[in-house]
């Protein structure tokens, strides 16, 4: 049994992988530090493939993965002693005239500025299109407390982006 | 019917359904405002799908992709005891008889592959246990029992990285020992001393005797943390006391 599913996690997580890797990069930002997260987050994912259950969908439980990972790392770049680096995205910014490269920069830089718990509403639900009782089980909180943080980054994102609410009217 | 900010936004998202569902649909047709709503929130995820769906059509780097091609337990130089263990526990806990002696072999066999490899190249201070854990002796189970996370001796041959109460309630810490190549790992507290459920090798990174962060652990470690950790590690004077109790 245990050979099977981690078989199962292991395929299932090739699968994946492409949407691991957009939504580490809604959290973290730079590519270089999205595919760290990603890393670290796989080999959790293995090395607890047995807790997985069927049933229980494989997204959103590496989904909690990449977000555990993710908050472990936060803290202990709050310690000072940061595993990433994130030189060489920083260097890039800007760097392009074209069209596409400035709304990638503004919309990264926008998300780059919500607080965490509303960034990873955001990534979960905007960008990974996840139903809200997923994303707040993958977030541990209650739907209430999903959706007024959803709602929140929204509205700091559309402030931030030029298409706030005071300019539909 | 009045639709609230929360609704809109729940439609938006195909959050809604049946008549919820309906009502805003039929708002949309009869008022601008609640169109323009909706429009807006379809923006927004115009736009973050234009900067974050790329992702998912560029090439996946290697080392991310090999990972899942790898067999997890002896990849690279990590020995993971726990992993070759749980695969050789994949056996029906009830055997018919004629399978004992196959499973028992392979038992041995995998025991003394990792440890004999392990011990005759590099490593006098782990040892295998009766039951098959690997198990620290001398400096390094010194170092467990007297080194603090909180306080650590500029010079030891061990330094522990984070102390923690683990999900069965006993003492796990983090150490690195340093050798020709450090040797990182996860120690916890048993009966039978200090078992160590992962060790690694590690890339020398500082080489000036500082502390390592969690965070400078091999993966590996760090997932085995993850998974016995139970709430916060110890801060100086719990970890401190657990030491003057002897680790219980």
């Amino acid at each position: 049994m245990a050979e099977n599913s981690t078989t199962t996690v292991r395929d299932g997580l090739g699968e994946l992988l492409p949407r691991l890797r957009r939504f580490a990069r809604t959290l973290a930002g730079s590519a270089h530090d999205a595919d760290d997260l990603t890393q670290i987050a796989l080999e959790r994912a293995l090395a607890r493939a047995e807790q997985w259950r069927p049933g229980e969908r494989l997204d959103s439980w590496v989904f909690g993965i990449v977000r555990n990972a993710w908050i472990d790392e936060q803290r202990s770049r709050q310690r000072g002693r940061a595993l990433f680096t994130s030189e060489e995205d920083g260097l890039n910014v800007g760097q392009s005239p074209m069209e596409g490269q400035l709304i990638r920069m503004s919309v990264q830089t926008a998300m780059a500025r919500l607080p965490e718990e509303q960034r990873l509403a955001v990534a979960l639900v905007l960008v990974e299109g996840l139903p809200y009782k997923e994303a707040a089980n993958i977030m541990a909180v209650p739907i209430g407390t999903l959706t007024s943080r959803l709602a929140r980054g929204r509205e700091a994102l559309q402030v931030l982006l030029g298409d706030g609410e005071a300019m539909q009217r | 019917m009045k639709i609230s900010e929360e609704m809109l936004m729940a439609y938006a998202d195909g959050q809604l359904s049946g008549t919820d569902h309906d009502a805003v649909e039929a708002a949309m047709r009869t008022d601008p405002e609640v169109a323009a709503a909706v429009a807006r929130q379809q923006r927004l995820r115009a736009r973050l799908a234009e900067v974050f769906d790329p992702v998912l059509s560029e090439p996946v780097p290697d080392r991310l992709s090999a990972l899942l091609h790898a067999e997890p337990s002896i990849r690279d130089d990590v020995i993971d005891l726990d992993a070759a263990r749980s695969r050789r526990a994949v056996a029906p806990t009830r055997l018919r008889s004629w399978q004992w002696p196959a499973a028992m072999a392979a038992s041995l066999v995998l025991g003394v592959l990792l440890s004999q490899a392990w011990l005759s190249r590099t490593e006098p201070a782990l040892v295998m246990g009766a039951d098959g854990a690997l198990l620290a002796r001398g400096e390094l189970a010194d170092g467990l029992d007297r080194q603090l996370a909180s306080a650590p001796t500029t010079g030891s041959i061990v330094t522990v990285g984070l102390s923690f109460r683990s999900k069965s309630n006993g003492i796990c810490r983090t150490f690195v020992l340093h050798r020709s190549a450090d040797v990182a790992g996860l120690a916890c507290r048993t009966n039978a001393g200090w078992s160590l459920p992962v060790v690694a090798a590690m890339a020398k990174a500082h080489g000036d005797g500082m502390q390592p962060a969690a965070s400078d652990m091999p993966a590996a470690v760090l997932a085995e943390v993850d998974a016995r950790i139970e709430g916060d590690p110890l801060d100086a004077q719990t970890e401190r006391s657990a030491r003057d109790s002897g680790w219980h």
